[in-house]
């Protein structure tokens, strides 16, 4: 897909690939469908069309062919009758044939000088010099086909107004025994070609035209050709066959046939404006098909691209808006199911989010509030007063040395104490905190109890937790070694074992029952409880600090010793 | 998407030209004997190197003007037209005209005033004067050719021959021109010809055998020649007369022809019947030099080369074919 694409929304995308389906889908098949459809309508046009030329020539050719029987007959009788000898017999047969078919208006036989040897028409009405006449000339130039001259009015008559089409060709007769060339000619009464006209439907611009054989007009029966030939301009290409031309006032189906005996063609014109008004109406009926369809499919793919991008754009904005303080749950009342079930899980995950959000400022409050109370312990104006009272003591008894050791002990002690802010400190940092705090209590307690400390360097750089030591060194000096009468003794032993970094801190005394062990660690793991609240603060914090892992081990063996462990998570911390 | 548009648009414009090796053949009407075997001929002679394309007009030249325009749409390399009115062939020599497509005429010539629309257009066939001129010589031959004297097939010994004339279609040019030429050959020689009937039998063996019960019926054993403008009117006329017990074969007892009928184009039956002695004679109308004629011309058009060419053309558009006449006694039936 083009990058162009991927930029567009999807409401966008939906309803313009939508559409250009529909419109192209649509368009293809109309164009198809209008073909075939007027493929098929031309071809049915051509076809009646044609028929009906058909049938109009029938018609045409049908009277002809009566004309010619009987103008073969007429020859034949021309020939026998003449060979006989019975003239008067031959005209009998003339006036029989003229009274027989009142189209047929008179007969002539005229010799090749031009006089006439028998006629039915009266003497005195014909006019000299026959063989100047239209009728004469055709004959003559092929004696072998019967000529038909235009309608006109008849040259080789003196009085005649009707119009007549001759017909002539050269026969045989015998001239006193003697064989002879005459022409015979039988004038026709246009009146049949016109009763054929008339009965002609061929639409409402439709007509047809007789034209020679090289389309000039010899017969307009409908005079459609009275001011200018339009129709005949139109068929100078046409020879045969049908073609569509368009005239001023109509398209016409053209359809050009030859007449049979004649040198003749029969020129159709079908008018095929009803026709083209049914194509016209097909076309705006597809059209109006075509916009409403694409109306309906645009509205449609409009709302449905609507449905679903509106949700989707509302949770975008929601997401988009989030953050932990200001979380507003989104409520889609509209929307497909899949959108529904991503807002929900949206929903779900934000609230997720928010409680984490919670839980890391309720555990950071708490770990702030922990830390500082162990500070307010370091910094327990007791302790204080105690060691300051030590250390004047012992300048009264001059003891330098050991108030040299005391003062660096204790300012070491609080420098370590009031440096970094974070809860972590390196082990080896720890346990020299813890041992400034044995070298001031110990000074105190006047060698109360004496002290180990065992450790490796490979150890030195893991975290522990920063002042954890000094108040289990309380605890076993205040709780241990200070209740025994005679002097005891405080080990902190460092190990690594199962992957984890094991501090233990043992002090000798009466050591703690099972019963008391169990108290401890309950007030241990209890949040108010407002005993033990140096062991709890301890618990809390390396829980905190160093996650569920990290623990708090109690052990003792009653009379002898008491063994507080602090378990961590091996992890490496900064040098400072 | 275009590919499939433009596929689509070849799909529904599909249309198909002929082939340029197929001619079309349009004959007036298929059942016409002689034609039939015209069109076998050239179909023979044409073969391998043209597909001929036979239509069949009914004997209408509507149909005809209908298959012709349809055809040339076709844009055929030529056309072979065998028209049904020749008088009517302009519409068709204007079409081909203006679309420079050749057309060659068969059997039924054409005006001079259309053959001569084109450089293009030809007709091969025979002059329907000679077969009338032949088919006087075959009847000269018959009567002993002797007008003064006429042999004993004068019936009735006045010298005259009694003559029924069988014509085909009025206005068709053979008809008119064999019956013509036939009748003032024969006077020309100073026969006297006392014709009994001219009946119009349309060149039809069932319209004949009609007529010619008809014309016995009236004149009886007064007829002493039948002459037909073609060989179907004659082999009807043949069997109406052997019906009516006149004609018979001949044999050892009865060697000689009592009554000749003669006709014209040499069918293959006329041959047949002329070897039994049943029919006294026919012209041959050599349909199988014409198709020879014919097939070299195609050639020669669509090469655009004549000088191969050997057949003679007259007048540009004319080439003519002679006629041969057939009769028991002459040596040409081997031929």
């Amino acid at each position: 897909m083009a990058k162009g694409f991927q930029d567009i929304s999807i409401r966008r995308a939906i309803f313009l690939t939508t559409m250009a389906i529909i419109v192209v889908s649509l368009a293809i098949s109309n164009v198809i469908v209008s073909s075939r459809f007027s493929q098929t309508h031309r071809a049915l046009i051509e076809e009646a069309s044609q028929e009906v030329n058909q049938q109009i020539v029938l018609n045409f050719e049908n009277y002809m062919g009566t004309v010619i029987d009987s103008a073969h007959l007429l020859r034949l009788e021309s020939f026998y009758k003449t060979k006989e000898g019975d003239l008067d017999g031959l005209l009998e047969i003339y006036e029989y044939a003229v009274e027989i078919d009142r189209n047929v208006t008179g007969i002539m036989l005229v010799n090749l000088t031009g006089n006439p040897l028998l006629s039915t028409f009266d003497s005195e009405n014909i006019r000299p010099g026959l063989d100047r006449q239209p009728f004469f000339l055709n004959a003559l130039e092929d004696d072998t086909i019967f000529h038909f001259t235009d309608p006109q009015i008849p040259g080789h008559l003196s009085h005649s107004d009707d119009e007549v089409i001759t017909v002539s060709r050269v026969v045989e007769y015998y001239d006193l025994g003697e064989r002879k060339e005459a022409v015979l000619m039988l004038d026709l009464s246009i009146q049949p070609f016109l009763d054929l006209a008339e009965d002609i439907n061929l639409g409402d611009a439709g007509h047809i035209l007789l034209t020679d054989a090289d389309n000039a007009l010899i017969f307009d029966p409908m005079n459609e050709c009275e001011s200018g030939c339009e129709s005949l301009d139109s068929i100078a290409n046409v020879f045969l066959g049908g073609a569509i031309v368009s005239l001023t006032d109509a398209e016409l189906y053209v359809h050009v046939n030859t007449l049979e005996f004649t040198r003749w063609k029969l020129v159709t014109f079908a008018d095929i404006g009803i026709v083209n008004q049914t194509l016209q109406t097909n076309l705006i009926t597809f059209s109006l098909i075509f916009v409403s369809a694409v109306l309906l499919t645009g509205l449609m793919t409009a709302y449905t691209s609507k449905r679903i991008s509106d949700p989707l754009d509302q949770l975008k904005e929601k997401m988009v808006a989030f953050n932990s303080q200001s979380f507003v749950p989104v409520h889609l009342e509209k929307g497909q199911k899949e959108v529904r079930v991503l807002s929900s899980a949206f929903n779900d995950m934000a609230a997720e989010i928010k409680h984490l959000v919670d839980r890391v400022y309720e555990e950071q409050r708490a770990k702030r509030k922990t830390q500082f109370q162990a500070l307010q312990n370091q910094i327990n104006p007791h302790f204080l007063y105690n060691t300051l009272e030590s250390i004047l003591y012992l300048s009264e008894e001059n003891k330098g040395e050991d108030v040299q050791a005391m003062v660096t002990a204790l300012s070491k002690f609080f420098r370590l104490s009031i440096s970094n802010e974070s809860g972590e400190v390196r082990l080896a940092e720890e346990l020299a905190h813890a041992e400034n705090y044995l070298v001031i209590q110990k000074i105190r307690y006047r060698d109360k109890f004496t002290y180990t400390l065992e450790t490796s360097p490979a150890l030195a750089d893991y975290s522990v937790l920063k002042l954890s030591l000094q108040p289990l060194l309380e605890n076993a000096i205040h709780h241990g070694v200070d209740q025994m009468d005679t002097p005891g003794h405080i080990s902190i032993k460092t190990s690594e074992q199962d992957g984890y970094l094991w501090v233990e801190v043992t002090n000798t005394g009466y050591g703690l029952s099972e019963e008391k062990i169990a108290d401890l660690y309950t007030s241990m793991k209890t949040v108010d409880d407002a005993s033990h609240i140096g062991l709890r603060n301890i618990y809390r914090r390396i829980q905190l600090q160093f996650g569920p892992d990290a623990d708090v081990i109690i052990t003792s063996t009653i009379d002898q010793t008491t063994t507080v462990t602090l378990k961590y998570p091996l992890k490496v911390g900064k040098r400072p | 998407m275009k590919k499939l548009f433009f596929l689509l648009l070849l799909a529904l414009s599909g249309c198909a030209t002929a082939p340029a090796d197929t001619i079309p053949l349009m004959i007036y009407d298929l059942s016409d004997n002689y034609m039939d075997v015209f069109r076998n001929q050239i179909i023979t002679e044409a073969d391998g190197a043209w597909m001929i394309q036979t239509y069949g007009a009914n004997d209408s030249q509507l149909v005809q003007n209908n298959q012709f325009a349809n055809i040339l749409e076709e844009n055929p390399p030529l056309m072979i037209v065998n028209p049904v009115d020749r008088l009517s062939v302009h519409g068709m020599v204007q079409e081909a005209t203006r679309q420079s497509i050749p057309l060659i005429f068969i059997n039924r010539e054409p005006l001079y005033e259309d053959l001569s629309q084109s450089d293009q257009f030809y007709y091969i066939g025979s002059k329907a004067q000679e077969s009338a001129e032949l088919q006087a010589g075959i009847i000269d031959q018959a009567f002993g050719q002797n007008p003064e004297a006429l042999n004993d097939l004068d019936l009735n010994g006045d010298n005259h021959i009694q003559t029924v004339i069988l014509m085909g279609q009025q206005g068709h040019q053979d008809a008119e021109q064999r019956t013509k030429y036939v009748i003032q050959t024969l006077e020309d020689q100073g026969y006297q010809l006392d014709i009994l009937e001219i009946r119009v039998a349309n060149f039809d063996y069932t319209e004949a055998h009609q007529e010619m019960l008809e014309a016995y019926a009236t004149h009886g054993d007064a007829i002493e020649l039948v002459i037909a403008n073609n060989d179907a009117m004659a082999l009807g006329a043949v069997d109406a007369l052997m019906e009516e017990g006149v004609i018979s074969a001949v044999s050892e007892e009865a060697p000689h022809i009592n009554l000749p009928v003669v006709g014209i184009d040499g069918l293959p039956d006329a041959v047949n019947y002329i070897e039994r002695g049943l029919l006294y004679g026919t012209v041959i109308n050599d349909s199988q030099t014409m198709s020879e004629a014919l097939i070299d011309l195609i050639e020669a058009i669509q090469t655009d080369d004549f000088d191969a060419f050997d057949w003679p053309i007259e007048n540009e558009h004319y080439i003519w074919i002679e006629y041969r006449p057939l009769i028991l006694e002459s040596s040409d039936i081997s031929d």
